[in-house]
Parts: structure tokens; C-alpha cells; sequence
């Protein structure tokens, strides 16, 4: 969203990770890796892998002698600078890493970034992909929903896997896209099912939705609607554009309707407006959030009283408190040389983005096919993938359907590394469990 | 009821603070016969610099330098774009005007761009002393933030209609905005007028850079250059060329503008989203009925 998003399909989204503690999931990619390597073969390099046969893997575009590249498509000029800043690192930190202990992918072949800036333009985002497409086995990351959307069919006609990092349930019509976590519907009904189950909202609660008028909004809106008829709720729309920052006439009508939570899905500065606006309208009601809704420097403005009273947000990456948090913090901290420095979600979405595609990649090699198509395939196949807690076990062999039911839900927190604590990991709400995608 | 009087008094608050930035608008056109599309860079200019300097020097100090500081911005800018221009003295051909128009919205896009990577995603706080606070009459609530709005674009238009009737310059600036030639014969340094026109814009666009960043909205961010956006149109529909229409423009898109977004949800067959579209929406309705605005002067031209 060039800055600022004029219309865009909101994109990507920082998921709303707990603390960074992608250390765990690099554990878990490490061990099944290492499983899968062939140790001490360094000078075989396409004598390969899987459940030590001695089959060869076919190798194509994007891998040359020992090195397989990967495409990222990233922002760092535009929007989402300063995630894409974060994101970029998580990559370099964990394949640095995974080349290290596994000595790459296959144990053979050592990945390497091929990096390139869209500054959320989609022209920008369509030429870059030209150029990067025959040298790379697969993209990595494809940030936006404007530009993962737009750049669809040419990855089906390229045969090439992507990562989009956006979750509008479109995107999961194309086989050839591996969305990483829930989609934002899916998202919008865990939340309001974890609200509920709490006590913090009640069955037949008039729900207030606030939300851009994109794919992004709209995929949101389709879960809260159907939450809203599996309970007895209705749902007053206010459909809001990216750059609209007081948000007081919105929830002046949301007030006058009676409603008793609010969801918003829209830009995090809309949700630091939304709490100020309910704070002087005196509508002292639950606020949801989901998809990029969050960031900790929120935590730093006017709303922040607000935001740790009644704010909670359902994403759908997210990673688990372990010892390890620290070592990937530091790593961080290092990286961008500041020593207090708190990432955005960014980073924990971007270490559960190359989980992922490493796993896809390994699924390949024991196939014993990295070739393009060969990794489209092994992507296809994996029906129970699991990251280790970064994000819900990924289902991809159904095309249409969110690859995940489960999300993670947080609320901020002020004293935290990064800013919020997981309050349900990988929930699945009652809801989410038997909602069917609206024809 | 509530809900309509709490509607109408949110976009009285919010029309305020767009005419403040409409009049700023205005003063340049008078002045120069300049639009001056560098105005949304003016207001990000002033709530840039008072965040970067509210937690060193406090607020009504960084306030100070915020308004001096996009006031003399302004005043470079004029000098940039008119120095070169009418061999001196500022009075500028038609072409010359539109050239200078368009300069303003490569000014506009240059300045932006640079503050916007400054910021990147955060959004700055300006640490406003009347904070978050807010009141509320019988279920209708404002924040003090708005109220001092209200009250502070109140206080400076008033002053600035005054000195627009009883200063020299005031004088001046009528003079040259109706016939710039013969004031410039008559010994009034067009420069001098024109300078001092775009000062006052910009330490005006500076003020309601204030109170935009304020409760309810959550601080500055990129996106308060649009506003401006929302003050054009303000500026057209109460008359380019008049001061008392930039204010009766700004109140009445802030106006329309809330009630549209409140009662959204019977309006559904406009798509959602309309309250953006308004401004637009009623510039247009405007010109059809009265081509020079609500207040502006009518051309009127011997045949």
C-alpha cells in the first residue's frame, strides 16, 4: 500500500507473534532437516536426501552447482517499510542458520536470497518479478494482497510455488500459493469465538464492523457475517478507507445502534483511532482486530490506555515463549544495532515464512524432484504441515479453503519484548471449526 | 437525536480545523494566484517538527518552532518559485501560474516522500497537554482536543479577517488580488505581499497540524497530508478568492461529511465508503449552482 494504500487489497500483515521465540521453530525445521540430509556428501551434490536412498534429485531453474535461490518480493521503501525491514532479516537470520546446521536444503544446497523491492507498487512488483523469475526455484515471499493477487496467474503460468504474504481467502484458490497461518475470515471468527468463550461478549451482541473496502475488508466482513448468523448477532457495517484517521462519526453510529464489541480491519493507526474514538464517545466496548492491525509502536501513542483495557487481536502466526526467544531477539537486536530495539510481527512472520518454504523445499528434496514443478508438487501433497507453533498446522492439498482453522489470539502488553502476550495459541473457536466459505 | 447532534458537532469541530487549512489555501491564491498543492506537505512539515521536538523542549515550545518553522518553509518556497519569475516582482503571466502550480505539486511530493521515510510506520505523538481527555453533554461527546480547535480556529480566522480589513497589508493584499498591475503601480511591493501571504498560510497550516494530530485521531502518520486534500475542495466550494467562504467551506465538508459517514449504513446504495467522495461530491453540486462558490467573486467580463 504505497504508503498509502490507496485502495490497495491491504496486504500483508504482521502476525502478531508473541515473543519471538522462532527459535523453536527453527529447532523443529533443524531436527526434520537434519533427518533428511545426507551427511558427509558434500561433494555429491545432486546425490541426495530422502530416506537414504540413493536416488538422484532432479535439480532445474533456480539451482546452479550447490546453490538454490529463492525470490523475495519485498517493501522496503514503500508502506511497509519498516516490516519489510524485519522481514528481511528474519529471512537472512534463519537461512543463515539453516545453512549452517543443515548444511541447506537437502543437505546440499545452500539457499540464497534474490531480493528485490516492490515499494508496494504493483508495477513496481510485476517488472521485479520478470526479472527474478528464471533465476529462482521458488518465491519466497510475494508481500501484498495487490500484488500476490496480481501476480497469480503468472505463477501458475511459471509453475512456481510462492509465499503471499497476505491472507485473503482468494489467494487460496491458487494451488500454486502457500498462505502461511488463517485467512483473515477464519481470523475474524476466532476472535469474536474467543471473545465469547470468555465471557467477554455474549450471544446475540450487536457487532460493530469496521473495515476497508478491498479484498482484505471484505474477506474479514464474510467471517464476521457468518459468526454473526451461527449466533444470533447482526452486524452494522462502517466501510472505512485506508488514509481516514479520525474514525469519531463511525463510532458515533456504531454507539447509536447499540452495538457491544467492535471489529476493525483496517491499518493500525486505525485502531489506535478507533480506541480514541470510543474513549470520547464513551463506548466502552471490546475492540477486535486482525490481519496488520497491530503494531507494538502503538503502544507508544495516546491510545495505549485503551488498547491493554479492551483490545484484543486474532492473527494467524504467531510464536511460543521459549528459551530460544532470546537468542533470535539478540540476533535481531544485533542486526539492526540497536540494543532496545522491538521488532515489528514482522520478524516472527517471516521466520514462520521461511519454516514454511523450507519445509515445502525438503518435502521436494525427499521426492527427490527440486525442480520448479517438482516443488509445486511436493507443496500440493503436504496435508499436515507443521511449523513447530509458529502458525497452525498448514493443510495445502485443498485449494479454496483456508490452509489453517487455527489462530493465534493476543492482547498488548506494555511490559513484553515484542509488545503483546499470546492469550490463546493456535486457537480453533467452535465457529471456525465448521465454517464453510460463503459461494 | 444523540447520535445526529453528536454527528454535527464531531463535524463542526472537524470543518474547523479544515478551514483553518482552507484559508491558508485562499490567502496564497489571493496573494499569487498560486493553488498552492504543497499545502498537505506544509501541515506534515509542522506536525513533523513539533513531534521530533516535543520530548526535548516541551510542547508549547516545539509548537512555536513548528509554526515558525513551516511559516519560513512557506516563505522559502515563494521566494523558490517566484524568484525567477515577472523579473523580480513576483507578478506572473497565466502560464507562468500554472507552471508554478504544477511546481507546487512536485514540491508537494518531494517533501512527502522524504517525511514519510522519516517516519516510517510509526505514528509520532505530539504529546498534546489536554491529552486523550474528553466530555460529554447528555450523551454528546467531544474531545478537548477539538473543543481548543474549535475555539483556537475561531480566535485566529477572526484575527485574520481583521487584519485583512484594517492592516496595510491587509489592504495591500486586497489591492493586489484585484488588480495586481495597478497596485503594483500604485507603490505596493507585490513581493512583500505575496511573502507574507504565504508566512501566514504556513504557520496556519502549522496550527491545525496541532489539533489534526490530536484525540480522536492517534497521532501523525503519513497519511495527514490528505487532509489537505479534504481542504481544497472546502476552499473551491466557499469561493477561491474569499476568506469568509474558505470558513463556511471547511465547517460545511466537515459537516456533510461526518453526517454522511454516521449514517452510512442507509446509505448503502452509494458503495460503503462515500464519505471520502463527499467533499468532491458537493464542490460539484456547488459550481453547477454558482460557478465561483458560495462567496467567491464573479468574474464579470465586458463583451
Amino acid at each position: 500500500m504505497s504508503p498509502v494504500m490507496a485502495g490497495r487489497g491491504r496486504g500483508p500483515r504482521w502476525r502478531s507473534a508473541g515473543r519471538v521465540s522462532l527459535a523453536l521453530g527453527l529447532s523443529v525445521v533443524t531436527l526434520l532437516a537434519a533427518a533428511c540430509s545426507t551427511k558427509g556428501d558434500d561433494d555429491k551434490p545432486a546425490a541426495p536426501a530422502a530416506s537414504g536412498s540413493a536416488k538422484v534429485v532432479k535439480t532445474g531453474q533456480g539451482i546452479s552447482g550447490t546453490e538454490l535461490t529463492l525470490g523475495n518480493l519485498n517493501d522496503v521503501t514503500g508502506f511497509f517499510a519498516a516490516s519489510g525491514k524485519d522481514l528481511a532479516i528474519a529471512y537472512d537470520l534463519f537461512w543463515k542458520d539453516y545453512n549452517q546446521k543443515n548444511g541447506g536444503i537437502c543437505g546440499t544446497y545452500t539457499v540464497k536470497l534474490e531480493n528485490a523491492d516492490s515499494g508496494y507498487n504493483v508495477q513496481k512488483a510485476t517488472t521485479a518479478y520478470a526479472a527474478m523469475k528464471p533465476k529462482v526455484a521458488a518465491m519466497q515471499m510475494v508481500l501484498g494482497s495487490a500484488i500476490a493477487t496480481a501476480l497469480s496467474e503468472d505463477l501458475t503460468a511459471d509453475d512456481l510455488v510462492g509465499i503471499p504474504l497476505a491472507w485473503s481467502q482468494s489467494l487460496s484458490d491458487n494451488p500454486n500459493y502457500a498462505i502461511v497461518g488463517s485467512t483473515y475470515d477464519v481470523e475474524s471468527i476466532n476472535g469474536l469465538d474467543y471473545l465469547l468463550e470468555k465471557g467477554v461478549i455474549s450471544k446475540g451482541v450487536k457487532i460493530g464492523h469496521i473495515y476497508h473496502d478491498s479484498e482484505y475488508g471484505i474477506n474479514a466482513d464474510a467471517g464476521v457475517k457468518y459468526w454473526a448468523a451461527q449466533n444470533g448477532s447482526q452486524v452494522f457495517e462502517q466501510k472505512v478507507g485506508p488514509l481516514q484517521n479520525d474514525l469519531s462519526s463511525q463510532v458515533t453510529a456504531l454507539k447509536g445502534q447499540g452495538v457491544g464489541v467492535i471489529a476493525i480491519t483496517g491499518t493500525p493507526t486505525q485502531t489506535a483511532a478507533l480506541a480514541a474514538a470510543t474513549k470520547t464517545q464513551g463506548l466502552n466496548v471490546p475492540l477486535l482486530g486482525n490481519g496488520p492491525t497491530y503494531t507494538p509502536d502503538l503502544l507508544t501513542g495516546d491510545a495505549k490506555d485503551v488498547l491493554l483495557d479492551r483490545f484484543y487481536f486474532a492473527g494467524g502466526n504467531g510464536t511460543l515463549p521459549t528459551a530460544e526467544a532470546a537468542t533470535v531477539l539478540a540476533a535481531y537486536r544485533q542486526a539492526v544495532g540497536k540494543a532496545d530495539a522491538i521488532p515489528t510481527p514482522a520478524l516472527s512472520t517471516g521466520y514462520a515464512t521461511a519454516t514454511v518454504m523450507a519445509k515445502i523445499l525438503e518435502a521436494a528434496c525427499a521426492a527427490g524432484d527440486l525442480t520448479p514443478a517438482g516443488i509445486v508438487a511436493a507443496k500440493k501433497g503436504l496435508t499436515t504441515l507443521d511449523t513447530g507453533g509458529l502458525t497452525g498446522k498448514l493443510d495445502y492439498s485443498k485449494p479454496g479453503i483456508s490452509p489453517t482453522r487455527q489462530s493465534f489470539v493476543v492482547k498488548p502488553d506494555a511490559t513484553a519484548d515484542v509488545r503483546l502476550k499470546i492469550v490463546a495459541p493456535l486457537y480453533e473457536g467452535p465457529n471456525a471449526k465448521t465454517y464453510v466459505r460463503a459461494k | 437525536m444523540t447520535t445526529f447532534v453528536s454527528l454535527l458537532v464531531n463535524g463542526i469541530s472537524q470543518g474547523a480545523v479544515y478551514a483553518l487549512i482552507a484559508l491558508g489555501f485562499v490567502i496564497i491564491f489571493k496573494a499569487s494566484e498560486v493553488l498552492n498543492f504543497a499545502h498537505g506537505s506544509m501541515l506534515f512539515v509542522g506536525a513533523y517538527v513539533t513531534a521530533r521536538l516535543v520530548p526535548s523542549i516541551g510542547f508549547a515550545a516545539a509548537v512555536a518552532i513548528g509554526v515558525a518553522g513551516t511559516a519560513l518553509l512557506a516563505v522559502v518556497l515563494e521566494r523558490l518559485l517566484f524568484s525567477r519569475v515577472g523579473r523580480g516582482t513576483g507578478l506572473a503571466s497565466q502560464g507562468q501560474v500554472a507552471a508554478l502550480t504544477i511546481m507546487t505539486l512536485g514540491l508537494d511530493i518531494v517533501i512527502a516522500t522524504d517525511l514519510t521515510r522519516r517516519i516510517g510506520s510509526r505514528v509520532l505523538s505530539l504529546d498534546q497537554p489536554w491529552g486523550t481527555g474528553a466530555f460529554s453533554v447528555g450523551g454528546v461527546g467531544l474531545s478537548y482536543n477539538r473543543l481548543i480547535a474549535m475555539g483556537t480556529a475561531a480566535v485566529l480566522i477572526l484575527a485574520f479577517l481583521a487584519a485583512f480589513r484594517f492592516t496595510g497589508w491587509g489592504v495591500a493584499l486586497r489591492a493586489s488580488a484585484e488588480d495586481a498591475e495597478a497596485a503594483a503601480l500604485m507603490g505596493i511591493r507585490h513581493w512583500q505581499v505575496s511573502a507574507l501571504a504565504w508566512l501566514v498560510a504556513g504557520g496556519l497550516a502549522a496550527v491545525a497540524a496541532v489539533f489534526l494530530t490530536g484525540s480522536p485521531t492517534p497521532g501523525l502518520d503519513p497519511s495527514i497530508r490528505t487532509v489537505a486534500f479534504l481542504a481544497f475542495p472546502a476552499a473551491i466550494i466557499g469561493g477561491l478568492d474569499s476568506t469568509t467562504g474558505a470558513l463556511a467551506g471547511g465547517v460545511l465538508v466537515g459537516v456533510v461529511q461526518s453526517l454522511i459517514a454516521g449514517y452510512a449504513e442507509h446509505l448503502q446504495f452509494l458503495g460503503g465508503d462515500f464519505g471520502g467522495a463527499v467533499p468532491y461530491v458537493l464542490m460539484l453540486a456547488v459550481l453547477l449552482a454558482r460557478p465561483a462558490g458560495l462567496f467567491g467573486t464573479r468574474e464579470l467580463t465586458r463583451v
